[in-house]
């Protein structure tokens, strides 16, 4: 399979300002040596909980952020330190759906004109023509086309995000960016849009970058994961290699908060680890293994080394020191 | 303890007349856990705003139904009587942990603060300064909030109390909330959706810590939340709302394995399962409450629809030891789905 | 593979009188929503009607524009614009001159009657311009930032830092004295308040999330400006506008108090209190209905103004 994304060493630092100049006093690493790569049609989820940098990633990758290095390899081109000029063409194969859909779209603008922005901005088509691209997009995205001149306040939660769907797919990308695309809806709801989003990746062949705190819905969506914690990698594997063998202790610690609803998925959770304290600020991330201070199997190498990528099992990497020579002896 | 019968509440808005609650019952004995469950929009958080009575009216009208609190009438009691219950009695924990403190004073400020007047409406401008000067009440209230916060597991309560809210993480104003909440030694307690503005490590501390308070104060809880999950692992009982109405009820262990309202079953199936499962959520959307589907509430989005749902409300009829479900075919057809 | 294959993507499960329901229900919802734009106003409208101090105010706005529309049907002696008849000077108020006349022989209710004409003109052309430079600046220095910002956020702190009145004096006292130049004047001073609102609001638009979208789908700071900021400004913009249509009118008729704007004999509210200032306290009505007017205009915009801002829902500075 072809690999249509792919990330190395991607990082994106954000500086700190104070004082009454903006003096640069510091910089969070939201992002930082982060690589990966997706296989055309593929979904690749990143998962981690907030200021892990995930959606930082996503925009990165759109150039809605510009990295502060890597490279983001987009069917072979190095999209990274290209101008904005220079991006147009390439915005029309890449697209993200955002998560909350009551702020992703305009209050003041209709379904129709919200729907035809991308084709609008890349001049396609005639105003007519648009419409009739618009009223197929609606179609696609199954949302009635009576809606077509409704301003989103008359829409539901799960119409609006059809919408954004709608908007993203105007321009027949090959790649979507998901941002978290149901944490905002009701899980009956989410269930309608993850179905949504699954039919149109078969049927238009997309690859997704599905960013999610939500372990349940990656687990059900995605081929492949990177669970992602302050900025950092901390493990990455095949879906259903992750959840049956999870190796970092972060990721069995997630796995475990899992809330579920059946004794069957109780099964199938590791047991309960409940961590101590909490996530630090990433403007003051720890030295080390980011994840140190919270972790239960916390070694003396841990707190002064960051742990190398370790293939651990075939495609199953790690980013710990249980996994090398140092920690060998304690598992 | 708590006890709601034929909850009506209206709102008037500019389309007409809202029927958010449209006959709500329901009950919380002594020490037990309760979660009232729903969808966005269902009319749980109007629920307890009503027994709490911070609802804004208007807009809002309670219609009929009683509120009653350990044998009290509470929509009735004059505003000084609630006060004195509220806070102290009956405790509220806030689903937004970040803007439920006060950003320019300090915990301890708040928090003494707090301790000293709980439970007073009106306080008069001498007493006020009277106890301005009462170190050893103040000393008191100190000690007692350094000791709910240690009990909330707080490793370092004396700086934490000298922290604005701003200076505090999620989790941690969260766990001030909660002992706040605690300093009355209530005997009730409501959360609304708690822990989920957290992320999912902090938010499962934050449970395991409550549900361990909880035990060991012998609280009785009524928890508000859309997250079946949390229900689960929280509760004995479970009420499901659906627009407006109570539609099931049922101890959790039982709702979770035999769910009888179609509704109850769409949401267990709209869940991403571990397993694998199929998902597959409900058509449609929340109705309109200016102009909500007649009979039964769920009916255009029902795949077991008769004609009956149409035209009659079902009403919540016994199916099971506590198992109780509105829904018509229990009631006419002797077998479900 | 994901999960979700096709195959799982059942069609709803409904049956056929449940999915008629559905479809009726969903018909409804979009039949209320196609009027969405009208909606919007039906909203505002109904919020308005709920004030009736706002209520006041439009009636008093309709009439002044319907006064100044039909000024020559409505005016009784619609030709003392502009002749004088010094065979009745100084008629007190009475039958058959409501206002009385002046000390040529006019009657003041015609003029003020006429003089709407000029202060809504005032109003409205200074709001116009006032709108044509202030926001397209304030878009500019909000969107682009950085020195462009800075550059035009600070030649209108120069502005701002001197009383809208005091400069309007300043400018028409360079200028002859005509309805074009005291026009000129009162908008110079005003531009800058609509500079400094448009781009504290475009500062705080641009961070949502849909301005994000259609920078992800290409779009360039023009398309984003006008296509995506400004329709979010336009209720504030037209709150600030009502009521700064009446402090406009207001500025003019010191002007004209002051001497420094229309000249006589055209019937300028501010110039003709000026002028009747001579004959108090007895021929009192030369000054008090002009006056009357002027305060009933700035009333009336300002009522408007309040109303629908509270109907918009809108918070200024």
């Amino acid at each position: 399979m072809t690999t249509l994304l792919s990330v190395s060493h991607l990082k994106k630092y954000f500086p700190i300002s104070a004082g009454f100049l903006g003096r640069r006093v510091g910089e969070v690493k939201a992002v930082d040596d982060v690589s990966f790569a997706i296989p055309e049609g593929k979904t690749f989820a990143l998962v981690g909980e907030s200021g892990s940098g995930k959606t930082t990633v996503g925009k990165t990758i759109l150039r809605l952020i510009r990295p502060t290095g890597g490279d983001i390899l987009f069917d072979g081109r190095n999209l990274s330190r290209l101008r904005e000029g220079e991006l147009k063409p390439w915005r029309r194969q890449m697209q993200i759906v955002f998560q909350d859909p009551t702020s992703s779209l305009n209050p003041r603008r209709r379904v129709a004109d919200i729907v035809a922005t991308p084709l609008e901005v890349h001049g396609i088509g005639t105003p007519r023509e648009r419409l009739g691209r618009v009223r197929e997009l609606l179609d696609l995205v199954e949302l009635p086309e009576k809606y077509l001149y409704s301003y989103p306040h008359a829409l539901s939660g799960g119409q609006k995000q059809r919408v954004a769907i709608a908007r993203a797919l105007a321009l027949n990308p090959r790649f979507v960016v998901l941002d978290e695309p149901t944490s905002a809806l009701d899980v009956s709801v989410q269930a309608k849009i993850l179905a949504l989003l699954a039919r149109l990746q078969q049927e238009l062949g997309l690859t997704y970058l599905l960013i999610s705190h939500d372990l349940s819905v990656v687990k059900n969506f995605s081929d492949h994961i990177a669970v992602m914690y302050l900025g950092k990698l901390m493990e990455m594997a095949p879906t259903r290699e992750l959840f049956a063998n999870p190796l970092h202790p972060y990721t069995r610690a997630l796995l475990s908060a899992i809330p579920v609803v059946t004794d069957e998925e109780l099964a199938l959770i590791p047991e309960r680890i409940i961590l101590e304290g909490e996530i630090p600020s990433p403007a003051n991330a720890p030295t080390g293994c980011v994840f140190h201070t919270r972790c239960y199997a916390r070694m003396e190498v841990c707190t002064q080394q960051a742990p190398p990528q370790l293939e651990v099992h075939p495609d199953h990497h790690a980013w710990c020191h249980l996994f090398t020579s140092e920690g060998s002896s304690k598992i | 303890m708590l006890d709601i019968s034929d909850l009506r509440v209206y709102f008037d808005v500019f389309e007409g007349e809202a029927r958010v609650l449209d006959g709500i019952s329901l009950h919380v004995g002594e020490g037990e856990t309760v979660a009232l469950v729903g969808e966005t929009g269902c009319g749980k958080s109007v629920t307890i705003k009503t027994v709490l009575r911070i609802l804004p009216m208007p807009p809002a009208r309670i219609v009929s139904g009683h509120i009653v609190y350990k044998g009290q009438g509470l929509l009735a009691m004059p505003e000084e009587a609630l006060h004195a219950l509220r806070g102290r009695e009956i405790a509220f924990i806030p689903q937004e942990p970040m803007s439920s403190l006060n950003p320019v004073f300090t915990v301890e400020e708040q928090f003494t603060e707090l301790i000293r007047w709980q439970g007073r409406y009106r306080v008069g401008w001498l007493e006020r300064l009277a106890k301005s000067f009462d170190g050893a009440g103040k000393r008191a209230a100190r000690e007692r909030a350094l000791d709910l916060l240690e009990k909330m597991n707080i490793p370092d309560p004396v700086r934490v109390m000298r922290s604005y809210p701003v200076e505090l993480s999620g989790g941690m104003s969260q766990r001030v909330l909660i002992a706040m909440a605690l300093a009355g030694n209530p005997s009730l307690l409501i959360a609304d959706e708690p822990g989920t503005a957290l992320d999912v490590t902090t938010q499962e501390q934050i449970l395991r810590l409550m549900k361990e308070r909880v035990e060991t104060e012998r609280l009785a809880v009524l928890y508000i939340t859309h997250n079946l999950g949390v229900a689960r692992e929280m509760t004995e009982r479970i009420y499901v709302m659906y627009a407006g109405h109570i539609v099931e009820e049922a101890p959790t262990a039982e709702l979770f394995r035999l769910p009888r309202h179609p509704y109850t079953q769409g949401l267990i199936a709209s869940i991403p399962k571990l397993t694998g499962e199929e998902v597959v959520g409900i058509e449609g959307r929340i109705p309109d409450y200016v102009d909500p589907p007649s009979g039964c509430r769920f009916h255009p989005r029902c795949e077991h629809v008769m004609a009956v749902c149409r035209e009659i409300k079902p009403e919540l009829v016994p199916i099971g030891p506590g198992h109780r479900v509105a829904c018509h075919l229990y009631t006419s057809a002797p077998a479900g789905p | 593979m994901s999960k979700y294959r096709t195959s799982d993507v059942k069609a709803p499960r409904l049956n056929p009188e449940a999915q008629a329901q559905a479809v009726a229900l969903e018909e409804q919802r979009a039949a209320r929503s196609y009027g969405a734009r009208f909606e919007d106003l039906r909203r505002t409208l109904h919020r308005l009607r709920r004030s009736t101090l706002s209520l006041v105010g439009l009636a008093i706005v309709l009439g002044l524009i319907v006064l100044a529309i039909f000024a020559p049907q409505i005016a009784p002696y619609p030709e003392d614009i502009a002749t004088v008849h010094f065979e009745r000077t100084f008629q007190p108020p009475g039958r058959q001159y409501l206002f009385g006349t002046d000390e040529v022989g006019r009657d003041v209710l015609s003029r003020v009657i006429f003089g709407t004409r000029i202060s809504l003109s005032i109003g409205v052309a200074v709001l116009a311009i006032a709108l044509a430079i202030g926001v397209p600046l304030g878009l500019i220095a909000g969107y682009v930032g950085g020195p462009v910002n800075t550059i035009i956020m600070r030649l209108t702190d120069i502005f701002l830092a001197i009383p809208p009145v005091v400069l309007a004096m300043a400018v028409s006292a360079v200028l002859t004295p005509t309805l074009e130049n005291s026009i000129f004047a009162i908008a110079f001073s005003w531009w800058p308040w609509y500079t400094r609102l448009i781009q504290g609001q475009v500062l705080s638009i641009k961070e949502e999330t849909f301005v994000e979208a259609s920078r992800s789908a290409g779009a360039n700071p023009l398309y984003i400006t006008f296509k995506e900021i400004l329709p979010n400004v336009l209720t504030i913009l037209i709150v600030k506008v009502t009521l700064d249509i009446g402090y406009a009118v207001l500025t003019g008729a010191v002007l004209g108090f002051l001497g420094l704007g229309v000249r006589p004999p055209t019937p300028e509210w501010g110039t003709m209190a000026s002028k009747g200032r001579l004959h108090l306290p007895t021929r009192w009505w030369l000054t008090t209905f002009p006056g009357l007017a002027i305060f009933v205009t700035v009333l009336g915009f300002n009522l408007l103004g309040d109303g629908l801002r509270d109907a918009f829902d809108v918070e200024l500075e």
